[in-house]
């Protein structure tokens, strides 16, 4: 809020901006809104219409972009407006470290839609529209690195400074965080997110929001600070961090012949066990028959309420999300009140899986963290859609 | 109005309003289709003078329908509109004028709710086609046909806006469709047809009402012109309501829900786009006759008399003793004005009042008690009085905290009455099957399958059978295991439910109400106030635009969301008047504020530039993606869509920079028009118009009201206009030209009045009352000679019933079977094949059609005889079975389907039922994709 004081105290010094910066302001914000609408708007405003204030009410087009601009960033950070890319990139350039604190939490459309349908929707932005954003941003950016530091004084930013704001951004992207700390690229990975992950031409430039957010801390940032230089030096296309890996059917024939064995093992397992009851201890059982197989079972852990993607009145109580998999293959979830409740359902879940007819490996849409991911999934063979829930790991990374 | 439960609720309340058309049909005559000659008396026994098409409720389900293929082409899609048309004429028979209107440029007002829905829709239109691709993809890999993909591009309902080309080619189609019908069509000889186009500014429905309006305040007009209103809108009630016209009738499409779809992918019916497989289509009918269209599933019309309504509200509304003489025209327009709380177009609606909780009933409760302090009506002739709205509104505001209780008390236990339901529903389920099914060699097959792998011979029978017991025991718990897992789904069954941090029932909702959806503390009682005086000018606005006239082109609610009732405190000062002289946005201008970036192929190439480049100044209108905000509703299409609004200064700022760029067509279509007349050979009028033509007079010139059952106006001569013996081309390909045209066209313009005139709310002098339908209250008191009461259907009291003697049933039962329906294939050929009830929605097309064929074709022989020997058999009144048999669409199980149909029929019917019981009160209908709620 620093930066806040300062604006104030700049328009108090300064009558006749305040009086100007008033006029603009949209007839029904509310205070809040407008008070960092207004500090977006003065921090931006010599960079497009010069040093003098502009004359009001004279549909002055240099004067109407920053309102414009203000107003994506507004709609954006307070209404849960996505724009395209590029409009999005510059937006948050201009906004700088101008950050909201507690700024309300929107689901989108496309989020709402898709979590229904559950499947990957493309938002329609066709994706041609970014060629003349490339060739400006680099003159914009220097504008708003030096009037910022002009206009109004405000400590001048370094490049570290700032990925280290989007970085903590990361962690709480914008559908699921309850209380956002900074707005800038934790929103921007989203809006990316909705593109669809088929098309192919997209996937250059969304590499960076995949590799982002994955939540490995350590070279995040220096992950992010190479993102940032690269924007800058509009040479995205050249991400040393690389592509989201496509699954291909390889992937799943490497993993039945597994299976299959797992399958067997699991199968000889519960019938000297006396048949599949409820009062087993599904974990050892799985965990036996996985280990015998010389494989490991990797148990991943999630606070319930971290998972934006479920309903979280229904099971208040219930606040462990537990995730089995095997080999990268996600064999089942579950849910409980302390971690090993949920890892006995979840295992008993996968278990489950064993007693049907066959088990099949296949490549399956799921949520990660809002977005739609490929994931390897263990399924039984008759089984044909399937509604799964969120990821709690990043499936690319188990790879 | 968007409020899709209100006419609902008021059907359901005030039940004879409802009256089911009568449409005579085409005669089919050896092959030749020999078209109704409208110009004798209305099968439904009553005569209207005026019936007025509101367009866009005919355009949107002719040109992308739910219940029928989508037209392959624009000009299928006209033709569609035509037929429609002729529909609707055949079956309301207007005697004088038909008045169409398109929906033109609409206030800004209307904006917010235009953009959201095309916003929508255009994301839903490219969702569809992307689900189409990819399982048209896995039809076709898994070896199913579909039909080629149409080459023509995906038809983008937003197109129905005004501006675009296609309204534009509308208009010229319809041109050509009134002259074409006023040099034909024996019915529409002498009737007076004025076509009211997207290019004229206001929305449809008001620009009729307008119409009427100013018709009713000049001298000549006659006050008891019947007027029939075609529109499925709620609203158009109220606006019907708002005339204080006698005898006002509105006709819509009656709704039936669960109508089966075709797929989309294959246009067949019996399954979902989901469902598709591809198979071959199989013939329907004995001549493939039913080829587009499940049989019998043809929309049937409903009258709505508003002058029934009247009378129940008349009973409802009256007050006893009050402190000023009580006025029944006043008090319908305080109840109008009151409906506009529970939701209209241009405001959201209260959140304690909600149209499903009776709300309105609660409303005329709080209005009945309030009125006598209040010393006056609400409102008068458009106007409101805001003093007595605050006691009204400070009367909900006490009681809303027990309302937002009491909803979710109801919520509570109807979501838990429903999971009863469900399992009590599964046990019956399980209980159907068979507990044991033996498996592996002695496991059932079904019949006709023949030995294909010989495997069939049974093989040691003694050692199976001791594994499968063995088995048993081995697994016996796995039953239990099973069954666990039911449970768990069980559960997990209940819809993940929208999160609701409002908690609206417990203390504090206020604060979190506009914290969550405001973003503002509950203590900035500055921007409280604000939204208030919106809403408060919100509903000034509103009345206005019912009983005046749009008062302001600029005006709109500048919120997502509604205030309180309890916050509408000193609200009498908050609202003086609306700003005069606004216009209207030009069509193009519009299209920028309603059309998302996606749809920017409707306008010129610079002006689409602006809505996606980063440098325009506009760019933030055009979001990507949108927050919505489900606000306690359960599917996405009922949810708030937070969009930003659109600075009209900074819009018409950017446009002028590209003005310059547009097209002389471009710019022809961006202008204001008006409407036109138009009359045929035979009118009076025609002889008038003529010579106008032919003194080229340039100034506007009176109707003579002597020659047009006193419909008054202004004529200017136009142009472009169709003059007898001139040829009208036909736009349309496959329709000839109209060589021999004697139809004439017009310039029309309303009668215009001073600016300050009030158009009166009243009853108009002369009018008749309309004689009464409902059972008067003190019936049994009065003396009627004994005769008991009998309830009116249709329009006319004294109507005739018709009776079938004898031989007639003798002649039904000989000539039915041959000439309609399919031949007799056999008993067994309409039973569906098993399994067909199971598998999802496909149960419906498969067991209509047995349904219907049963009716038609008397299968069972002792029905046949039955026919010809005991026609008192039949003790339904027999007119009524007569039309059921002309429109072959029987609403309600017949006497005969449970003979030859299946014996699950009584199943199906629960299972329908069900379906309704399970959506949840929240919703009205599953939703659909690429639903439109027009209005």
């Amino acid at each position: 809020m620093a930066s806040e004081d300062e604006v104030s105290e700049f328009l108090s010094q300064n009558r006749e901006a305040a009086a100007w910066v008033e006029a603009v302001r949209g007839e029904c914000e509310s205070d809040k809104m407008w008070r960092y609408r207004r500090e977006f708007i003065l921090r931006n405003l010599s960079d497009f219409c010069g040093p003098r204030l502009p004359p009001l009410h004279s549909n002055d087009r240099a004067l109407d972009r920053v309102l414009a601009y203000s107003m994506v960033w507004s709609n954006h950070v307070f209404t849960g407006c996505r724009y395209p890319q590029p409009v999005m990139e510059k937006v948050l350039e201009m906004a700088g470290n101008l950050k909201v604190k507690d700024a309300p939490v929107h689901t989108c459309r496309d989020d709402l839609v898709s979590k229904v349908k559950k499947r990957g929707i493309a938002s329609n932005n066709e994706g041609g529209l970014e060629e003349p954003s490339k060739k400006i941003k680099p003159i914009e950016e220097m504008k708003v690195a030096d009037s910022s530091s002009t206009k109004i004084q405000e400590p001048p930013r370094h490049e570290t400074q700032v990925s280290s704001d989007r970085d903590s951004g990361d962690l709480n992207p914008c559908t699921s965080a309850t209380q956002r700390t900074d707005t800038n690229l934790g929103n921007c990975e989203t809006s990316q997110s909705s593109q669809p992950v088929s098309t192919t031409d997209s996937k250059p430039a969304k590499s960076p929001a995949v590799a982002k957010s994955e939540p490995i801390a350590p070279q995040e940032k220096i992950a992010l600070v190479e993102i940032r230089q690269e924007t800058s030096t509009k040479s995205t296309l050249q991400s040393p961090i690389k592509p989201p890996r496509k699954l291909t059917v390889e992937d799943t024939k490497e993993r039945q012949a597994f299976f299959n064995r797992l399958y067997k093992a699991v199968a000889w397992k519960l019938v000297s066990a006396g048949g599949f009851s409820q009062s087993l201890n599904h974990t050892e059982l799985l965990n036996s028959c996985i280990e015998s197989l010389k494989a490991s079972l990797d148990i991943a852990f999630v606070p319930l309420k971290e998972l934006a993607d479920l309903p979280q009145n229904k099971t208040s109580q219930e606040n462990m999300v537990c995730e089995l998999r095997c080999k990268a293959v996600y064999l089942g979830m579950g849910c409980g009140k302390s971690k090993d409740n949920a890892k006995a359902v979840a295992s008993r879940e996968a278990i489950k899986l064993f007693l049907k007819k066959k088990v099949v490996v296949r490549i399956c849409k799921r949520k990660y963290s809002g977005r739609d991911v490929e994931d390897l999934v263990l399924l039984d063979e008759e089984s044909r859609s399937v509604n799964l829930p969120p990821a709690l790991k990043n499936p690319q990374d188990l790879l | 109005m968007g409020v899709p439960a209100f006419f609902r609720w008021l059907s359901r309340k005030y039940p004879s309003i409802v009256v089911h058309s009568v449409e005579e049909k085409p005669k089919d005559c050896n092959g030749i289709k020999i078209p109704v000659d409208t110009s004798k008396p209305n099968p439904n026994e009553v005569e209207f003078d005026n019936l007025y098409l509101d367009m866009n409720g005919i355009i949107h389900p002719c040109s992308h329908p739910e219940d029928k293929p989508a037209p392959k082409s624009e000009d299928e899609m006209m033709v569609a509109i035509f037929e429609y048309m002729d529909r609707l004429f055949n079956i309301v028979r207007p005697r004088r004028l038909l008045y169409m209107a398109i929906d033109g440029v609409a206030p800004r007002a209307k904006m917010n709710q235009q953009r959201s829905r095309r916003f929508r829709a255009s994301k839903e239109g490219v969702e569809l086609t992307e689900e189409k691709k990819r399982l048209r993809e896995d039809v076709i890999s898994n070896g199913g046909y579909l039909p080629p993909e149409e080459a023509k591009e995906r038809f983008d309902s937003n197109c129905i806006t005004p501006g675009t080309e296609f309204m534009d080619n509308l208009a010229k189609c319809l041109r050509y469709y009134i002259a074409d019908r006023l040099n034909n069509d024996p019915g529409w000889k002498n009737i007076t047809v004025i076509l009211s186009d997207a290019s004229a500014p206001g929305e449809g429905e008001h620009k009729i009402m307008d119409y009427i309006r100013r018709q009713r305040a000049q001298p000549h007009h006659d006050p008891n012109t019947h007027h029939c209103l075609c529109g499925a809108d709620a609203d158009l009630i109220m606006l019907g309501l708002a005339t204080h016209e006698p005898f006002f009738t509105i006709i819509r499409e009656e709704f039936k829900p669960n109508q089966p779809k075709p797929c989309a992918l294959c246009s067949q019916f019996g399954h979902d786009l989901k469902e598709c497989q591809g198979l071959p289509r199989e013939k329907k009918g004995e001549h493939d006759e039913f080829a587009d269209r499940p049989p019998g599933c043809e929309q049937e019309f409903i009258f709505i008399r508003l002058n029934v309504l009247r009378e129940y509200l008349e009973k409802e509304l009256v007050m006893a003793s009050l402190p000023f003489p009580y006025d029944f025209e006043r008090a319908v327009d305080d109840w109008v004005f009151m409906c506009f709380f529970v939701g209209n177009d241009f405001l959201p609606h209260l959140p304690s009042l909600e149209i499903r909780e009776g709300a309105i009933d609660r409303l005329v409760t709080i209005y009945k008690n309030v009125v006598h302090k209040t010393g006056g009506y609400l409102t008068e002739s458009g106007f409101v009085n805001l003093e007595r709205v605050q006691m009204i509104m400070l009367a909900v505001g006490e009681v809303e905290d027990s309302i937002f209780k009491k909803r979710k008390d109801d919520d509570e236990s109807f979501k838990r009455r429903n999971k009863e339901k469900r399992k009590r529903m599964k046990r019956e389920k399980q209980q159907q099957q068979p507990s044991f099914l033996p498996s592996g060699q002695f496991a059932p097959q079904a019949l006709g399958h023949g030995n294909r792998s010989g495997s069939n011979v049974v093989s040691n029978p003694r050692q199976a059978a001791y594994e499968m017991r063995m088995q048993n025991a081995k697994f016996g718990g796995q039953d239990g295991g099973a069954s666990g897992t039911k449970r768990k789904a069980d559960d997990s069954d209940s819809e993940p439910e929208p999160e609701d941090n409002i908690r609206l029932w417990e203390d504090g909702w206020k604060q979190r109400y506009y914290k969550n959806k405001f973003d503002v503390e509950a203590s900035d009682e500055k921007f409280r106030r604000k939204v208030v005086q919106s809403y408060v000018e919100g509903l000034c606005w509103v009345l206005r635009y019912y009983y005046q006239g749009c008062a302001s082109w600029k005006w709109f609610f500048p919120f997502h969301y509604a205030p309180f009732a309890s916050d509408f405190e000193n609200i009498s000062d908050l609202f003086k008047d609306f700003e005069k002289g606004t216009k209207p946005f030009k069509p193009l201008e519009q299209l920028m504020g309603v059309f998302p970036a996606a749809s920017g192929n409707f306008l010129p190439e610079t002006w689409r530039t602006l809505m996606s480049d980063p440098d325009s100044s506009i760019i933030d209108f055009y979001p990507d993606d949108f927050a919505l905000d489900l606000n306690g509703k359960k599917y996405a299409w009922q949810g708030v869509a937070l969009l930003p609004f659109v600075d009209e200064r900074r819009l018409r700022a950017a446009l002028e920079e590209v003005y310059p760029d547009l097209t002389p067509d471009e710019m022809r279509r961006n202008s204001l028009g008006g409407d036109h007349l138009f009359v045929g050979k035979h009118h009076p009028l025609n002889d008038f118009l003529h010579e106008l033509y032919k003194a080229n007079s340039k100034e506007q010139t009176e109707i003579p009201p002597e020659l047009c059952h006193g419909i008054q106006g202004q004529l200017d001569t136009d142009e472009g206009a169709i003059l007898p013996n001139e040829v009208v081309e036909s736009p349309i390909p496959v329709l000839r030209n109209l060589t021999e045209n004697y139809s004439i066209s017009i310039k029309f313009k309303d009668p215009q009045f001073e600016e300050e005139f009030v158009f009166k709310a009243v009853v108009l002098k002369g009018a008749k009352k309309p004689p009464i339908t409902l059972k008067p209250g003190d019936f049994e008191k009065t003396n009627n000679n004994g005769r008991p009461w009998r309830p009116q259907i249709g329009f006319n009291h004294n109507r005739k019933s018709v009776h079938l003697d004898q031989s007639s049933f003798r002649t039904l039962g000989h000539v039915l079977p041959q000439t309609r329906g399919p031949p007799r294939g056999g008993q067994y050929s309409n039973i569906p094949p098993p399994g067909a009830y199971n598998s999802g929605s496909a149960y419906r097309m498969s067991s209509r059609q047995p349904q219907m064929q049963n009716f038609v074709t008397p299968i069972d022989p002792r029905a046949q005889t039955s026919w010809g020997n005991r026609p008192p058999l039949y003790n339904q009144p027999p007119q009524r079975l007569y039309g059921l048999m002309q429109n072959l669409a029987p609403p309600f199980q017949n006497p005969q389907s449970g003979q030859g149909g299946p014996s699950q029929y009584y199943q199906r019917h629960g299972d329908r039922n069900r379906q309704g019981y399970n959506q949840g009160r929240n919703s009205q209908y599953p939703p659909q994709s690429g639903r439109y709620n027009w209005k």
